[in-house]
């Protein structure tokens, strides 16, 4: 019995592309330019990048949130094949950049106090929820289409979480040079809650789709 | 598998006909009392279905383990809580491991270690030469020997999944 099945996978056998990681890297890199045309031609540019003195912020969140797409990018492209699994190099930068936030958050809340914080959550919050949550809901679709159905991953849960990680940073990255909310409160609830909603859907789709 | 990937029909054959004992010695181990070639047959069409998931510079066991695991732990999730198995990781020539995959995994998996300490530990694993041996032939001391050695096979443990993972288990 085993014998014909050989006999019938060997049969008019035909070459198979193999599953590269630079095709993950240039969509993303592609998709990412996209979503910053778009950011900028229907939303504008935030000030400093049209000639209002920079500021640490302007050029540090979109930077914050480009780093944590590119590490969980890092981390899809290894957990993509059966023997992949979740390295500690590949959060690291992740669990970096939340440490980050929650401490500026934290010192924000000693310096100013708990009732400064509903005046920062003040601006533009449904338009940047729509944004990341949309355009990172289409940037997942094109990466299930383009490379994700092509996986083998032990690991489906983890890869969707990942995957919904690295979409929703690259949207948010890309919102970020429109946004002037700067506040740490702003980036834990708004773009936060967001990324994390994004992560939480696409880690369920990802354990019904990438399952084996 | 290369050549398999790339349409050579006898290669590929060759590859399944040698990887069904490891298989099917695989699931023996570890299922007492389910039908092991079935899931030799089922593990065989998901190589074929995901041959090309496999990184032709990566050793080919840790591939073919894993998805031996998840056809696996499919069974058992089917077959509900009537079966018994074994959560052993271990692979080796217990499990009917074709000596030809071991040595080209062995030969990948070296080329990735520096090549000072890929050559003492071919020097004491594989050529069987003692440490002072291996010392002698390498001008380091014996100690040195000894602390490269085990370090490399930590640093080949890292590299097939051992003891160096984030998550461990399959999510589901």
């Amino acid at each position: 019995m085993t014998d014909t099945l050989i006999d019938a996978l060997t049969q008019n056998l035909k070459p198979v592309k193999p599953l590269r990681a630079w095709p993950l890297w240039l969509g993303a890199g592609v998709g990412l330019i996209l979503a910053m045309i778009y950011v900028v031609y229907f939303y504008r540019m935030r000030p400093e990048f049209t000639g209002a003195p920079m500021t640490f912020m302007s050029v540090g969140k979109p930077l914050l949130f480009l780093v944590t797409g590119t590490s969980a990018l890092w981390a899809v492209s290894g957990l993509a094949r059966p023997e992949g699994w979740l390295e500690w190099r590949h959060v690291l930068p992740v669990a970096a950049m939340l440490v980050v936030v929650v401490g500026a958050f934290g010192l924000d809340i000693g310096r100013s106090g708990v009732a400064d914080l509903r005046a920062d959550l003040d601006g533009g919050v449904g338009l940047c929820y729509l944004t990341i949550l949309c355009g990172g809901a289409a940037g997942l679709i094109a990466m299930w289409r383009l490379w994700l159905r092509r996986t083998a991953t032990s690991h489906p849960v983890t890869l969707g979480a990942m995957a919904g990680l690295a979409v929703g940073s690259l949207m948010a990255a890309a919102y970020s040079l429109h946004c002037d909310m700067d506040a740490p409160v702003y980036l834990l609830l708004v773009y936060g809650l967001a990324v994390a909603i994004l992560t939480a859907a696409a880690a369920i789709i990802g354990s019904r789709l990438l399952r084996w | 598998m290369r050549a398999a990937l790339s349409g050579d029909a006898g290669s590929y054959r060759k590859l399944l006909a040698a990887v069904r004992p490891w298989l099917l010695s695989y699931y023996r181990r570890r299922l007492h009392g389910g039908d092991c070639e079935d899931l030799v047959q089922m593990t065989l069409l998901s190589l074929h279905e995901k041959r090309h998931t496999f990184d032709v510079s990566a050793p080919f066991m840790p591939w073919i383990a894993a998805v031996a695991r998840n056809k696996l732990i499919d069974y058992v999730r089917k077959a509900g809580r009537h079966v018994h198995i074994e959560l052993d990781e271990a692979m080796g020539v217990d499990d009917g491991l074709q000596p030809d995959l071991a040595a080209r995994d062995v030969k990948v998996l070296l080329g990735r270690l520096p090549a000072d300490q890929a050559r003492i530990i071919t020097l004491h694993k594989l050529n069987e030469l003692s440490v002072e041996e291996t010392a002698a032939a390498t001008g380091k001391s014996p100690s040195a020997v000894k602390v490269i050695v085990h370090r490399g096979l930590k640093k080949l443990q890292a590299m097939v999944g051992i003891k160096a993972k984030v998550a461990g288990g399959s999510d589901d």
